[in-house]
C-alpha cells in the first residue's frame, strides 16, 4: 500500500508540471491585456507601457515562465497583480472555504441522490421510478448556477430563510458559517445527486436481482430488512466511486456557484483571474485545485485496493 | 407499506415542484443587471419612446460647479457644529463592483475610490449639490489662470503619526504627477510645479489654465499620502493616509473586504457616523443587490439601471449622478481609415440616424436622458437647451444627406466591439443600418477602447465619459495635445483656441458661453456624437442618513454617514 501511495506522488509531479506548462501558454491565447484592466480606458500609452514593464509582462514568455517555475517550486507563488497580495496567502484564505462548500455538496449529492435511487430501484418501473427518473435528467440539465440564482431569490431574497449571499463581514461563529453554505451546497449537489440517483437506482436494481437477495426474501426476511442489511452495501460500491469522481466535477462546479453566492472561495478566485488574466492568481489557483484532484485520485485509487487486493500492484 | 408510500409520494411531489418552479422560473442573466430570476431583456428597437428623465430620489439634480469657478472660498471646517456630537455606532457594510486594486490613490482609478475614502483625506469636498466644500484645504484661490493657490489645515496627524502641513501637500502632487503608470495621467498632464509659500500655504501651477483642479482634488488625484510613504513605499496593501478610518490588516482579506476601524484622533469627528467601514467586493450583479435586500449590505454601489426599480420598490433609496455621458466620437474627420467620415455630410447622417430616445430605453432601460447635447440639465451652467433638442432622429434626411454626399446606397464605415459594450455596439449598428449606414465591426478586447481611440486604431466608436468640467472632458477632442484627436487633425483648432479662451475668461458666465460654442461645434462637425446620460447609481438601505454621492466616484463617501436602524 505504501509503495502504491509513493507512486501515485511522484507520478503527479510531472502531472502538475505538465499543467502548469500547459495552462501558462494556452492563457497566453487570451488577449486581455492585465495592464490595460489595472489602469482603466483614460491611461496613456506611456502609463500602460509602465504598467506592463512593472508587472513583468514585456518579457519573453518563456522567461517569465522560468522565474514563476523557480519560484514556484520553492513555494512562492508570486503575488497578485491586482491587489498586490501573495498568491499563497490568498489560498489559504479561500482553499477551506471552497473545500467545505464540496464537502458539504457531497453530503447534499449522497443523501438525495442514494435515497431516491434506492426508491426508484425498489419501484422500478413505477410511476414514483419514472418520476424520479424525468427529475434527475432535469437536475442533469440545469445548470448548478442557474439554481443558485433561483435558489438565492426565492429561498434567500423572497422567503429569507437562509442567507442568499455571503456574509460581508466575516463569519463569527460556525453556526453561521455553515449557515451560509447551505444554498451554495444545494445549488452544487443538486446536479451531483441526479448523476448519482442514476448509479444507484441502476447497481440497486442489479443487486436486488442477486440470488443471495432473492434467497433472502424466500426466506421470508422482510424487505426493508433485505435492502438496509444486504443490499444497500453491495449496491453503495459503484455509488461511492461515482462520488469520488464527482468530487473532481463539484470543484469545477464551484467556480459558478462561488459567484453567484459571492463565496470567497477558490472558484471566484480563479474566475477573476481568468477575466483579468491575472497570471500568478491564476497558475496558483489551478496548481491547487489540480492538487486536489490528485489527492482525491490517490485517495481513491488507495481505497480500491484496500477493497479489492486484485488490484494492488504486485 | 402504505404510509411510507404516502410520504415516498408527498417527498417526490415536493421534488418535482421544485423541479418545475425552477424550470418556470425563466434564466437569469448575471450582467442583464436585474435582482430578479426574472431579469428583462430589451430587444433592440429602432421606434422613438419617451424617455423619463434620470431616476434620481435625493435632491442631487443639480451640478453646481460654483464653487469651483469661485477663486475663494469659505474658509473654516467641513461641518461645524454647536450640539454635542453623537457617538459613532454600528458598521457601515458597502458592497462595491470589484476588489481593490491598490490602496496607493496615485496607482488607482477613480472607479475604486470607495476603498479610498475611508482611509485618505482629500483636499477638497464635494458637498451633495456638488459644490466644493473645504477639507484638507480651508480655501482656495486662484492668483493667476494658471496657478492654484490653497491654504491647509495644521491639525491633521496622519494615521503613522506624521504631521499635515504645505509641504506635505506639495509633495503629494509631485508625487501624484510623477506616479509611473498613474491612471489620471491626463489630471497630470499639464502640470509643472508645486511649490510651498509658508506653512500653510502652497501653490499648484500648470501650463494651461486648470479650473477643474480644485474639484479634480476631492477625488483620488487629491488624496494626501503621509510623507514618510512618499519615498517609494509600497502602498498597495498598506494605505497611508489621514481618513477617518484606519484600514484594517488583519480583519481584512484581500480580493474580498476591506475593514476600518475609528481614527481616534481625527481632526473631525462629525464625519465619523460609524465606528466600522467595511468594503466588500460582489463582483455579481445579482448578488450585490441581494445583499442589500436581504440586509447584508447597507450601501450598494454601482446599481445597474435595471437594478434599481426592484431595490427602490423594496424600499431602499437611490441615489444617482445623471454625469455618465454616451456618445459616438469620430477621429477619423479626414478619411485616412474610412474615406465617407471625410464628408461632414455623412457625419451628420450618422448623428441623425441616432434614435435617443431608443437607445436610452433599451441600454438604460428608461433610466437616461435622451437629450443631444453634452451635458444634461443637471449641470445647470454647462447644459446647453438648444443642442437638447436640436439634432433630432431623422433617417429620411440622413439618406437624403448619404445621396447628397455621392452614397446613394449606403456607406460601410468601420466601428470596434468589445466584450463588455457588445449590446450596445451592436444596437448602434442596427440604429445606423436604418438610415443606410452599414458597420463593419472590429472585434477588440475588453481595456482596449481608450488606448487604441488614442492610437487611430479606427475612425469612429462608441465611448462613455464620467462629466465633470468641460474644461476636462472637451480638451481631448483637439489640438496637439488631444488625446482623442488620434489622427493629428486642425479641423477644430478654433474650438481649441475658444476653449483656451474659455478657461481664460475673466468670469465664469462669459466662460460658460464659450464653452457652449465649443460643444455645439463639436457635435455640429460630427466629431461627438451625444447618446444619452445615464447614472452613476448606487441604493442604500431606508435606515441609512447623510449618503452623498460625488462626481466621478462611483460609490458613495462614508463620511458623516450614520446607521439609524
Amino acid at each position: 500500500m505504501l509503495r502504491l501511495l509513493v507512486s501515485r506522488v511522484l507520478a503527479a509531479i510531472p502531472l502538475m508540471l505538465m499543467v502548469a506548462t500547459l495552462v501558462f501558454f494556452l492563457a497566453q491565447l487570451n488577449p486581455v491585456d492585465p495592464a490595460a484592466t489595472i489602469m482603466g480606458d483614460d491611461a496613456d500609452l506611456e502609463s500602460l507601457a509602465e504598467k506592463r514593464a512593472e508587472l513583468g509582462i514585456d518579457r519573453p514568455l518563456v522567461v517569465q515562465y522560468w522565474d514563476w517555475l523557480n519560484s514556484a517550486v520553492v513555494g512562492d507563488l508570486g503575488t497578485n497583480w491586482f491587489n498586490g497580495e501573495e498568491i499563497t496567502t490568498e489560498l489559504r484564505d479561500r482553499i477551506p472555504v471552497t473545500l467545505s462548500m464540496v464537502f458539504g455538496s457531497l453530503i447534499v449529492a449522497l443523501g438525495i441522490g442514494s435515497a431516491f435511487g434506492v426508491l426508484a430501484a425498489l419501484k422500478a418501473g413505477r410511476w414514483p421510478d419514472r418520476t424520479i427518473t424525468v427529475a434527475s435528467s432535469l437536475g442533469l440539465a440545469v445548470p448548478n448556477f442557474w439554481i443558485g440564482l433561483v435558489l438565492a431569490y426565492y429561498v434567500g431574497v423572497k422567503l429569507q430563510w437562509l442567507p442568499a449571499i455571503w456574509p460581508t463581514t466575516r463569519p463569527d461563529s460556525l453556526a453561521r458559517w455553515i449557515e451560509a453554505l447551505i444554498l451554495p451546497c444545494v445549488a452544487l449537489g443538486i446536479s451531483a445527486s441526479a448523476a448519482i440517483a442514476r448509479q444507484a437506482r441502476s447497481s440497486m436494481i442489479g443487486v436486488l436481482q442477486r440470488d443471495y437477495v432473492r434467497t433472502a426474501l424466500a426466506k421470508g426476511l422482510p424487505v426493508r430488512r433485505v435492502v438496509s442489511r444486504h443490499a444497500i452495501r453491495n449496491a453503495a460500491i459503484p455509488v461511492v466511486t461515482l462520488a469520488g469522481f464527482q468530487t473532481s466535477a463539484l470543484i469545477g462546479g464551484s467556480i459558478f456557484v462561488e459567484f453567484v453566492f459571492n463565496v470567497p472561495g477558490l472558484g471566484r478566485f480563479g474566475v477573476d483571474a481568468i477575466l483579468r488574466q491575472n497570471m500568478p492568481a491564476l497558475l496558483g489557483f489551478v496548481m491547487v485545485t489540480a492538487a486536489v484532484v490528485v489527492v482525491v485520485n490517490i485517495v481513491l485509487d488507495l481505497s480500491y485496493a484496500w477493497l479489492n487486493p486484485k488490484v494492488r500492484p504486485e | 407499506m402504505r404510509g411510507p408510500t404516502r410520504r415516498v409520494m408527498r417527498l417526490m411531489t415536493v421534488l418535482l415542484a421544485f423541479v418545475l418552479a425552477a424550470s418556470a422560473c425563466g434564466g437569469g442573466d448575471s450582467d442583464s443587471g436585474s435582482g430578479t430570476a426574472s431579469a428583462t431583456t430589451a430587444a433592440p428597437a429602432t421606434t422613438a419612446a419617451a424617455a423619463p428623465a434620470p431616476a434620481t430620489t435625493q435632491a442631487q439634480t443639480q451640478v453646481t460647479i460654483a464653487a469651483v469657478e469661485q477663486t475663494t472660498t469659505t474658509q473654516g471646517a467641513v461641518t461645524t457644529t454647536q450640539a454635542p456630537l453623537p457617538p459613532p455606532v454600528g458598521t457601515l457594510r458597502m458592497v462595491e463592483f470589484s476588489p481593490v486594486t491598490s490602496f496607493n490613490p496615485a496607482a488607482s482609478q477613480s472607479a475604486q475610490s470607495a476603498y479610498h475614502y475611508p482611509a485618505y483625506d482629500t483636499l477638497t469636498r464635494q458637498r451633495n449639490d456638488f459644490s466644493l466644500a473645504p477639507s484638507l484645504a480651508t480655501s482656495w484661490t486662484q492668483p493667476s489662470p494658471n496657478v492654484w493657490r490653497f491654504t491647509v489645515r495644521d491639525d491633521v496627524v496622519f494615521h503613522d503619526g506624521a504631521a499635515f502641513n504645505a509641504q506635505v501637500a506639495a509633495d503629494n502632487m509631485l508625487y501624484h504627477a510623477n506616479f509611473p503608470g498613474n491612471p489620471n495621467a491626463a489630471t497630470w498632464a499639464a502640470f509643472l510645479d508645486a511649490r510651498v509659500i509658508d506653512d500653510t500655504t502652497f501653490e499648484v501651477e500648470f501650463s494651461v489654465p486648470a479650473p477643474q483642479f480644485p474639484l479634480e482634488m476631492s477625488m483620488v488625484m487629491g488624496m494626501m499620502i503621509s510623507p514618510n510613504a512618499l519615498d517609494g513605499s509600497d502602498l498597495t496593501r498598506d494605505p497611508q493616509g489621514s481618513g477617518p478610518w484606519i484600514w484594517s490588516d488583519a480583519d481584512s482579506q484581500a480580493g474580498v473586504t476591506e475593514v476600518y476601524h475609528l481614527n481616534p484622533n481625527y481632526w473631525n469627528p462629525a464625519d465619523q457616523g460609524v465606528e466600522t467601514v467595511t468594503v466588500t467586493a460582489v463582483p455579481d450583479n445579482n448578488a450585490r443587490l441581494n445583499a442589500l435586500l436581504t440586509g447584508e449590505a447597507d450601501i450598494m454601489s454601482t446599481t445597474r439601471d435595471a437594478q434599481i426599480d426592484a431595490g427602490v420598490e423594496a424600499g431602499n433609496v437611490l441615489i444617482s449622478v445623471p454625469n455618465f455621458f454616451a456618445y459616438l466620437i469620430v477621429t477619423d474627420r479626414a478619411g485616412e481609415f474610412d474615406s465617407p467620415l471625410a464628408d461632414q455630410r455623412v457625419r451628420r447622417a450618422i448623428l441623425l440616424s441616432l434614435d435617443r430616445d431608443a437607445y436610452a430605453n433599451a441600454m438604460h432601460f428608461g433610466k437616461a436622458d435622451s437629450l443631444g447635447g453634452i451635458y444634461p440639465p443637471a449641470f445647470s451652467q454647462f447644459n446647453v437647451p438648444e443642442l437638447d433638442t436640436k439634432y433630432t432622429y431623422d433617417p429620411e434626411e440622413a439618406r437624403r444627406l448619404l445621396a447628397e454626399a455621392g452614397y446613394p446606397d449606403g456607406v460601410t464605415i468601420r466601428m470596434p466591439i468589445m466584450p463588455a459594450i457588445n449590446p450596445i455596439v451592436e444596437f448602434v449598428v442596427q440604429m445606423l443600418g436604418a438610415s443606410g449606414i452599414s458597420i463593419e465591426l472590429i472585434q477588440i478586447n475588453n481595456g482596449e477602447l481608450g488606448p487604441g481611440t488614442a492610437t487611430a486604431q479606427w475612425g469612429i466608436s462608441w465611448f462613455r465619459d464620467l462629466l465633470v468640467h468641460p474644461a476636462r472632458d472637451l480638451g481631448k477632442f483637439m489640438g496637439e495635445a488631444g488625446r482623442f484627436n488620434a489622427f493629428g487633425l486642425d479641423d477644430l483648432d478654433d474650438l481649441e483656441a475658444t476653449l483656451v479662451e474659455a478657461l481664460n475668461a475673466p468670469s465664469p458666465e462669459e466662460g460658460y458661453e464659450l464653452y457652449a460654442a465649443v460643444m455645439e461645434g463639436l457635435i455640429d462637425r460630427g466629431a461627438v456624437m451625444p447618446l444619452a446620460h445615464g447614472g452613476q447609481n448606487a441604493l442604500y438601505a431606508p435606515y441609512v442618513t447623510g449618503v452623498s454621492l460625488g462626481l466621478n466616484m462611483q460609490a458613495p463617501m462614508p463620511y458623516g454617514v450614520r446607521i439609524d436602524g
